[in-house]
């Protein structure tokens, strides 16, 4: 006990400057001029941002640090970028693309830039995170009309699909590292592909084609050949989300009443249909993958236990349209220092790590891996550090921390070694 | 020399000094007393580990051995607590010194002065606060001790004994948790200087 103690008062030193910032995870939701975060514990709407200037947000994503959204307004021809920590809004300067439309929008793994498609012409933007730096790119024939994208989480590829005046059956790639083009032919039944989703392993993308007989268009081994599989039909799909474990797909229908469909991938198969709010737009899983939300650009969102299948919803004012749900915010300023803890008789190689907290009051500890390891679960209540063991003084290199609440738990953060 | 070899050499030379008192201990000179010290060691990772020294103390007896050669035998104890170099996890270091070996005596006007070399077992527990090594630790370490000091006599045979004792000893802990390739025992170093008095009674 008076080991413990000590080690509280050490580390209360180093962590007293921690602060919390609001309760998470949330869902962002693209109302026409504002922000609305809502707490997926209650559903209620927490917080307004107002988004000055804008008419018509869309589509919206969501850093991986959940510290930044970027949405676009298709009808103001803007991108906006917002701080979610200072609620600043920035708008994105997109005059350097030679098309005044905005339309959807993702952002890479890392973090570090948004891509965003722009109607009616074939363009594609880069905005650097958190910079806001644009740069265009032009896409070329026959692949030349982006719609809705997908960025492959080894942030290597970007997935494009082109809209319902597209006459080619593709999926168009296109090179983040070399900016080279290229694309997946045959893919589905129509050329209106709304929807795209991509597994966490980079190598299977699902491609929502529309119509009539339509359905979810399984493209595998991205990173080899990519092969076109037999489509699971769904008509008049027009949006998937994938679970965390990319095993079950949760596909929406433009319908009246919509449907969102739960579908065994690899079974190709559906196993549950729940009843939504009439021509549903936008679906996102909250990240344990236990509840869907579902916008249709009106005042109601949907949400289905994706256990039970029951359906609830509550009401937004105004309406909704892109919604993104966040993860569990990771830790910052973890870093690491070697010690040489000397007794007596023995002396310990250690790894010190510390951190600052989660901006959020719902995370509960944070887990420290080695590796994948998990070596050690932290109270968040407690001292925000840990002594690890080392072999020797260069083995550390690979510690990371997470934050984990009750929406799961955050994406990793390196522990950067301090000479 | 081994440990048994120690153990054997010590009782020799405490049954042989009261041996030779025997029927004829009256006419042998015995000093029983208590020392109180301060323990300050030599080693600097010590010193840091545990805020330099601290307390020692425990009787002592000496005997009339032959003329001005006296046999001794001390019994002391000494515990500190302390914190690691590095994350200060919590240490304790607990010594248990027994003295044995000679004392050579030169009186003078009001006493002795004297001159003493022995060698001491000494018993040596650490308890570290730290999830990888052990808890709790101890071993028998065989040292020498070497002596300087006066007698100086009071009224109804009490004496006062003021002196300068230099304890040397290291010892190794072998014991390291399992799977925990990143401790490495270091020797301690338990050496250091006594400096202290004693009052006792001369028989």
């Amino acid at each position: 006990m008076k080991c413990q103690n000590y080690l509280l008062f050490t580390c209360m030193i180093l962590t007293c400057c921690t602060s919390l910032i609001n309760a998470s995870p949330f869902a962002y939701i693209a109302s026409p001029s504002s922000i609305l975060v809502v707490d997926v514990a209650t559903n209620m709407v927490v917080n307004t941002i107002p988004v000055p200037g804008a008419h018509c947000l869309y589509s919206l994503a969501l850093t991986p640090d959940n510290r930044y959204v970027y949405v676009t307004d298709s009808s103001a021809t803007q991108v906006f970028g917002i701080d979610l920590i200072t609620n600043t809004v920035s708008t994105v300067d997109t005059s350097g693309v030679d098309s005044n439309f905005p339309l959807y929008i993702a952002i890479t793994s890392d973090g570090s830039a948004a891509y965003v498609t722009f109607d009616s012409e074939a363009h594609l933007a880069k905005i650097s995170i958190p910079s806001n730096t644009v740069t265009p790119y032009t896409l070329q024939a026959p692949d030349d009309y982006a719609y809705v994208l997908a960025i492959a989480p080894n942030d290597q590829t970007i997935y494009l699909s082109g809209d319902d005046e597209t006459p080619a059956f593709q999926v168009s790639t296109f090179s983040i590292i070399t900016q080279e083009q290229s694309a997946i032919d045959g893919v589905g039944n129509s050329g209106y592909i709304p929807g795209l989703a991509i597994t966490s392993d980079s190598d299977t993308l699902y491609a929502c084609s529309y119509g009539t007989p339509g359905g979810i268009v399984p493209i595998t081994n991205l990173l080899s050949i990519p092969t076109v599989q037999p489509t699971i039909t769904i008509n008049s799909l027009y949006a998937l989300a994938l679970s965390p474990d990319n095993k079950t797909g949760y596909a929406i229908t433009e319908t009246a009443p919509g449907i969102l469909s739960t579908v065994d991938l690899s079974a190709a198969s559906i196993t549950a249909n729940a009843t939504i709010g009439d021509y549903p737009q936008f679906v996102a899983l909250t990240g344990d993958g236990n509840y869907a939300y579902v916008t249709n650009g009106t005042t109601s969102v949907y949400v289905v236990n994706t256990k039970t299948n029951a359906v609830s919803s509550f009401e937004l004012d105004p309406i909704g349209n892109g919604i993104a749900i966040g993860t569990t915010p990771p830790p910052s300023n973890v870093v690491g220092t070697y010690i040489c803890n000397v007794f007596l008789d023995k002396t310990e190689s250690i790894l010190h790590i510390t951190w600052s907290a989660s901006p959020s009051s719902a995370v509960t500890s944070y887990n420290i891996y080695n590796g994948t390891t998990l070596v050690a679960s932290v109270s968040s209540t407690g001292p925000l550090c840990y002594n690890a063991l080392l072999v020797n003084c260069t083995s550390g290199s690979n510690f990371s921390v997470t934050a984990v609440s009750s929406g799961g738990e955050s994406v990793p953060v390196s522990v950067s070694i301090q000479s | 020399m081994c440990k048994k070899q120690y153990s054997m050499l010590a009782v020799i030379l405490v049954l042989c000094g009261f041996a030779r008192g025997g029927d004829e201990f009256d006419s042998y000179d015995v000093l029983l007393e208590f020392k109180g010290a301060y323990f300050l060691p030599t080693n600097e990772t010590f010193r840091h580990i545990y805020d330099n020294g601290g307390a020692l103390y425990g009787p002592e007896v000496t005997f009339e051995f032959c003329n001005s050669v006296y046999g001794f035998f001390s019994l002391d104890f000494f515990q500190k607590n302390g914190n690691s170099l590095g994350i200060c996890s919590p240490t304790q270091i607990t010594l248990v010194p027994i003295g044995m070996g000679f004392k050579y005596l030169v009186p003078f006007c009001f006493g002795d002065f004297y001159v003493g070399l022995g060698f001491q077992p000494t018993y040596v527990q650490i308890t570290n606060c730290s999830p990888c090594v052990i808890a709790e630790e101890s071993t028998w370490g065989f040292g020498g001790i070497a002596k300087v000091g006066t007698f100086f006599n009071l009224p109804c045979n009490l004496f006062l004994d003021i002196f300068i004792d230099y304890s040397f000893l290291n010892v190794c802990f072998n014991g390291l948790c399992p799977a925990t390739g990143p401790v490495v025992p270091n020797k301690a170093h338990v050496s250091g200087t006594i400096f202290g008095a004693g009052l006792g009674y001369r028989f």
